[in-house]
């Protein structure tokens, strides 16, 4: 069951999102005047090895907005100017990368990913309200707001409450109530799609990692537009979460429809989760995978969900 | 000079005919070196322009 761990130390989320961040800031080229300037794809800009930028690199506008914003013990790029720049600068470069159509690529050129598209657009709109910062273009925006009512990928659940939380983020920038509704008719879809069990599914069965991820997404979308189904949702989520996780914060990952391996903690915290309890003590003890053990790709977001949970839970 | 779908789709035409013979591969390595670092006016250095703490005074 979910329980109150309001006194919980998170101070290890902190530690660790910490010493990514100059790992991260060197993904992406920082020089103002550069064609690929904002560009946090270095496989791109500076290896010349991808011959597109995938956009879930431009995720790193929001690391730098959190950084640039949020003052906490050891964070040397508080109210930075220069971090503000590369900040701005990443939004521009997701910005300059969209498709006509809208949509963002993550795999090949023309990809037009729900992916790329639904977690890059979450990021990029949460960059742009904690900067409050009048810089996305509402036409482009929209662009991306109407490509992500009109698509969907019932099948994994954590794509589709990030689609869920850009929609509204876009509502929010925009006023349009159509990403209002939009968002919330993908709310629907997710919980209609929740098992009995009480997990949302990828790719047909559970999967704690991602699903980890969609509950990050989620309790942040509640956060904004709250709703008793949705709350009630993420309290059963979060039991079926608890119930595959062991004390030392492991769990049986071979087991899982994806086999993913890691635990976003960041929506696990906002609802007051027991599992931070055991994630926490398994990062103590080394025993499970953190954001440093991950590639540059993967590394990046959870990066940005563990700095959240150090910073708001 | 970024990497694009057509330059990408010519390098690999070569890597699968030309590039196949080792004397066309060390040619084709050598040009690269040529073009991207000694004659560049912007030279190539694979492990440059990581986040360096005195960025953050600029």
């Amino acid at each position: 069951m979910a329980k109150d761990n309001t006194e919980k130390d998170t101070g290890i989320y902190r530690e660790i999102a910490l010493g990514q961040i100059p790992r991260i800031l060197g993904l992406g080229d920082r020089k103002k005047y550069s064609v690929t300037s904002g560009c946090f794809d270095r496989y791109y800009w500076h290896y010349k090895i991808t011959d597109f930028p995938n956009a879930r690199f431009q995720e790193a506008a929001l690391l730098l907005a959190l950084i640039y914003k949020k003052e906490f013990m050891g964070n040397i790029f508080y109210n930075k100017p220069a971090v503000l720049d590369w900040a701005l600068q990443a939004v521009s470069f997701w910005l300059k990368i969209q498709r006509g159509n809208g949509s963002f690529d993550e795999v090949y050129p023309r990809e037009n990913s729900f992916i790329a598209t639904a977690f890059s657009a979450a990021a990029a709109t949460e960059a742009v309200l904690l900067l409050d910062k009048d810089i996305l273009p509402s036409r482009k925006l929209i662009k991306t707001g109407d490509w992500l009512a009109k698509n969907n990928n019932e099948d994994v659940g954590n794509q589709m409450a990030a689609s869920a939380l850009a929609l509204y983020n876009i509502f929010l920038i925009t006023s349009l109530e159509k990403y209002k509704i939009a968002s919330e008719e993908k709310i629907k879809k997710i919980l209609a799609s929740q098992s009995g069990e009480g997990f949302f599914p990828e790719y047909g069965s559970y999967d704690v990692g991602y699903m980890s991820i969609c509950v990050s997404y989620l309790a942040q979308y509640a956060r904004k537009n709250q709703s008793p189904e949705l709350d009630n949702a993420l309290v059963r989520a979060a039991s079926f979460i608890e119930s595959k996780v062991r004390p030392d914060g492991s769990y049986d990952w071979a087991e899982m429809s994806r086999q993913t391996q890691y635990i976003y903690p960041f929506g696990l915290g906002l609802i007051k989760s027991g599992v931070l309890d055991s994630h926490v003590r398994g990062l103590s003890d080394g025993a499970v995978l953190n954001p440093a053990w991950m590639d540059d790709r993967f590394c990046l977001p959870l990066t940005i969900d563990y700095l959240r949970t150090a910073m708001e839970c | 000079m970024l990497n694009t779908p057509a330059k990408l789709v010519i390098l690999r035409l070569f890597n699968m005919t030309f590039g196949r013979i080792p004397f066309c591969s060390r040619l084709f390595r050598k040009i690269l070196v040529l073009v991207m670092i000694k004659k560049a006016k912007k030279k190539y250095f694979a492990s440059s322009r990581y986040f360096d703490i005195k960025d953050l005074e600029s």
